[in-house]
Formats: structure tokens, C-alpha cells, sequence
């Protein structure tokens, strides 16, 4: 079996175009409807989930070093029970796949492709996602590098290119919002962050435990921030009320984009870069799916059922979900049961496994609980603190809510930064 | 269904078959079955496609609870 390797850096990007692909799509409609001005405040429990699950997969892969998820499931739980885990995961993954690649396609056809069928669309898709399927695992991890640096630069550049748009007012007041919607907004957002679980798959591209923990916590808080920055800036432009009554209100905001009379389709530029950042998170989940059928064979092949199982895509895509609104219903209360159905039966009977049974390899990780580790968590448990008095008090006091919302944000970059130096620490011990 | 996604899916089938002879020739039978499988479920959809008849679809499961949270939880607020 061939080794595939990637750096942590890869990993970490392949992390957030799991968690932030077509995030960008559907909840930055959906959480604003929910919890109103207070949603881009959504991320910091799902962030905090994220960490937990990225705690999980390191403690397995310093147990079974090298070994994918599909691979561990099969030798902590034997044959059977690890062959059914597998089963489990691979329909799991079927269904993420199925979601997005029609929730591309109807992007594209509304956005793009307007006089092209949806099926013709769903085609090309499935021809792109089968094409780098023939490939490996190292020549996605280096597309999404090329990707990824144009994503985040126009994230960056975009607030200033539409501060004649904004206005703070839109924002205020802050932490108003009932808890209970809070909660539920950031409920329905972590379950998005359950598509983390794709990583898996992607375990054995990294030699030591501490890699993948460190890499997993990167793209987690890189992740994190991209989808913060996006939604406060949603709001900010279009308010809470026209941004959950439209149907893609990232475009609409990237539709304000102007930077002279002649240069004013800026946005057509933006979705060259979010397109295709959202078309490989489809690829690696299908990569995943891959992995997790050759598992059954005892190797690592792509390529092997890529051809048939892109035409089962294609068909079953084309008959799921009617209409956008259909994938935005899904990606709701459905989706928070299915994640939470597979993570608990998955995560339980591995640990399980792991607990009762002591024949797998142990690790020779040791930096667990590294002093840049537990800044990092500290850090963003802080963010969270912060936010519950506010919650209470805001409604009374409007400064609390402009205090606590300022402190939340320095609290999450700072995380952020300290989630860099965790992995230079790495770096070093390696 | 748009008659040019009629006419390429076929055209598709057998290279997908024709890939499976030279590809799976070395592979075990177990591969050769699952790839079979596959290919049997997607033709069975086409054919649903074909003949418009919609199949139940995974994300039909959910369908009912969707409508309910949509309805109750998200419009009444």
C-alpha cells in the first residue's frame, strides 16, 4: 500500500473546505433567521464541538497509527460490527455528497448557468469529482492550496470594498437575542461542523497523532473565523431581514461589489474561487466514500469503483431534493438527527472498542496536552464565557452586549493566533 | 429529462462496463460484485429517469421532519 503524506497545512485547509464549502451557501441564510443580528455569534459552540471530535480522531490515530477511520473501525470493532460501522459511514457520506453537489448545481444554474438543465450541470459535476478521484489524495491536498489563499484574501478585501454598504446599526444591539435561539442557531451550525467526521478518512496522510490534532484545531479556528467574518459582514450589508429572506445572500452581498463604473461584476471573479472551493469539498468526499469501500478490500485505491459509484451520484443527486429550499430544509433539524445518530453510534462503539480491547499499537505521541493546546482551548472556552452574561444582561445594559461581543471577537483571533504557534511547536518536536 | 443527459448517460454505462472488464480483470471477485452492484443501482435510477418514475430517496426520510421544523420553529418566529 502506497503512502500518502500531506503537510499539516494541507490538512488544516482540507479541514475548512469541509466546514466552510457550502456553509457559505445555506446556513448564512438560514442562521439569521433564526437568531437574527446575533448570528455570526453561532460558530463559537460548534467550534468548541469541532475541538472535541478533533480530540477523538487524535486520541484513535495515536492508537492506530497510519490507519483511516475505516481502517480503525475494522480492527477495534472485528470484522463484522467495523464492516457494518463502515456501511454506516459510507451511506453518511453518500447523503453529504448527494446534498452538496445538488446544492451547487442549483447555485450554479441560479447564479451562472441559468439556461442549462440541472441535470447537464450535475454531470459536469460528477465529471469533475470522478477526474480527481483518478488521482491521490497529495493532488487534492495541493489544489485546495491553490484555492484556498484567493478564498481568504477575498474575505479579507471585502469589507473594504463595501464599507460604503455597511453600517454598524444593522449590527446593534448586540446579544439581545434569546438564548434558546442562540442555541439552536449554533445546534443547527455544529451539525454542519459534523462534516468534519470526512477527515477521517483522511487520517493515515498524516504520520503522528499530535499532526493531525494540531491540523484539525487550525482548520477548525480558520474555519471558524472565515465563516464569522462572512456572516457579520452579511448582516452588516443587507440586515438581518433581507439576509434570511433571500436565497443566497453571500452572492447578493458579493453582488455590492463595485470598484469603478467599469469594474463592477466583481462577483463573477469571487465565485471562480467559491465555486470550485465548494466543488472540492464534494471531492473529497467522494474521495472518502472511495476510501471507505476499497477499505472493505484491504487497500487504498481510488480508483478502483470511482466510474460507478460517480454515476450512482449522478442519479441519485438528480432525484434528491426538489428545490434549493429542499437542501437549506435539510441542512436544519434533519441534519443535526443525522449527524448526531452517526457520530454517537460511531465515536461510541469505537471508543468502546478502544477501551475494552488493548491489542492496537500505542503512540509514542506524549505532547497531548501541550502548553499551546490548552492556551488554544482555553482561549476559545473564554470566548464562549464571555458571551453568557451578556445574554442576560444586554437587554438592560447595551454596553454589555458592545463589550462582550468586542471581547468575544479579540478572544476568538487571539485562539486563532495561538492555534499557529501550536503548530510550530509541533513542527519542532517533529 | 434533457434529451442530450439521455443520450450521453448511455454512452456512459458502457464505458463505465468497459472500464470494469479491464480494470477489475485483476481485482478479487468481491470488487467485481460491488462495482456490478453500483453500476445495477445507477442503470435502475436511469431507468427510473427514463420512465419518470420518482424512487424513494434517502433524503426522504427526513422530509416530513424538515417541513415541520420549517413551519413551526422558523416561520412563526
Amino acid at each position: 500500500m502506497r503512502t500518502e503524506r500531506i503537510s499539516i497545512r494541507q490538512f488544516a485547509w482540507m479541514v475548512t473546505v469541509l466546514l466552510v464549502g457550502t456553509s457559505l451557501f445555506t446556513l448564512t441564510r438560514q442562521l439569521p433567521r433564526i437568531a437574527s443580528q446575533d448570528a455570526w455569534l453561532s460558530y463559537i459552540l460548534p467550534a468548541i464541538y469541532a475541538f472535541a471530535v478533533a480530540a477523538l480522531f487524535s486520541m484513535l490515530a495515536a492508537r492506530y497509527p497510519g490507519k483511516n477511520i475505516f481502517e480503525i473501525a475494522r480492527e477495534a470493532a472485528g470484522r463484522w460490527a467495523g464492516g457494518a460501522l463502515n456501511g454506516l459511514l459510507i451511506a453518511h457520506f453518500l447523503l453529504i455528497a448527494i446534498r452538496d453537489l445538488k446544492l451547487i448545481a442549483f447555485f450554479s444554474q441560479s447564479t451562472l448557468l441559468g439556461a442549462t438543465p440541472i441535470e447537464i450541470i450535475l454531470f459536469l459535476l460528477v465529471l469533475a469529482t470522478v477526474y480527481y478521484a483518478s488521482l491521490s489524495i497529495e493532488d487534492h491536498a495541493r489544489v485546495i492550496e491553490l484555492i484556498f489563499p484567493f478564498m481568504v484574501l477575498f474575505t479579507l478585501i471585502t469589507p473594504f470594498l463595501l464599507t460604503g454598504d455597511m453600517n454598524l446599526s444593522r449590527l446593534e444591539p448586540f446579544l439581545v437575542v434569546h438564548p434558546g435561539r442562540l442555541g439552536m442557531s449554533s445546534l443547527i451550525q455544529a451539525a454542519s461542523f459534523g462534516d468534519l467526521l470526512i477527515m477521517g478518512a483522511f487520517l493515515h496522510t498524516l504520520a503522528r497523532a499530535s499532526a493531525i490534532h494540531v491540523a484539525l484545531r487550525k482548520g477548525i479556528l480558520i474555519s471558524t473565523i472565515l465563516l464569522t467574518a462572512i456572516l457579520l459582514l452579511i448582516i452588516n450589508v443587507l440586515g438581518e431581514d433581507l439576509a434570511s429572506d433571500l436565497t443566497y445572500p453571500a452572492f447578493t452581498m458579493i453582488e455590492q461589489l463595485q470598484l469603478t463604473d467599469f469594474l463592477d461584476r466583481l462577483e463573477i471573479f469571487i465565485l471562480f474561487v467559491w465555486v470550485p472551493f465548494a466543488t472540492m469539498k464534494s471531492v473529497l468526499t467522494f474521495a472518502a466514500i472511495l476510501y471507505g469501500l476499497s477499505s472493505f478490500f484491504g487497500h487504498r485505491s481510488m480508483n478502483r469503483f470511482h466510474i460507478p459509484l460517480g454515476l450512482l451520484l449522478l442519479f441519485a443527486s438528480y432525484f434528491s431534493f426538489d428545490s434549493v429550499i429542499d437542501v437549506f430544509a435539510f441542512s436544519m433539524l434533519p441534519n443535526v438527527l443525522n449527524q448526531a445518530a452517526v457520530q454517537i453510534v460511531l465515536f461510541g462503539i469505537l471508543l468502546l472498542a478502544v477501551l475494552f480491547r488493548r491489542t492496537a499499537g500505542s503512540s509514542n505521541d506524549t505532547d497531548h496536552a501541550s502548553p499551546g493546546l490548552v492556551r488554544t482551548t482555553a482561549l476559545l472556552l473564554a470566548a464562549a464565557a464571555i458571551l453568557l452574561p451578556a445574554l442576560f444582561l444586554a437587554k438592560t445594559h447595551a454596553w454589555v452586549g458592545d463589550a462582550c461581543a468586542l471581547g468575544y471577537v479579540c478572544l476568538l483571533l487571539l485562539a486563532f493566533a495561538s492555534s499557529y504557534s501550536e503548530v510550530r511547536e509541533v513542527k519542532k518536536i517533529e | 429529462m434533457n434529451p442530450l443527459f439521455m443520450l450521453l448517460v448511455p454512452l456512459l454505462f458502457l464505458g463505465a462496463a468497459l472500464w470494469g472488464f479491464g480494470k477489475l480483470k485483476e481485482a478479487g471477485r468481491g470488487e467485481r460484485l460491488l462495482a456490478g452492484a453500483i453500476l445495477g443501482v445507477s442503470l435502475f435510477l436511469y431507468l427510473c429517469a427514463v420512465l419518470d418514475y420518482e424512487p424513494w430517496m434517502p433524503n426522504d426520510l427526513y422530509k416530513r421532519l424538515a417541513i415541520w421544523f420549517q413551519h413551526s420553529y422558523i416561520e412563526e418566529s
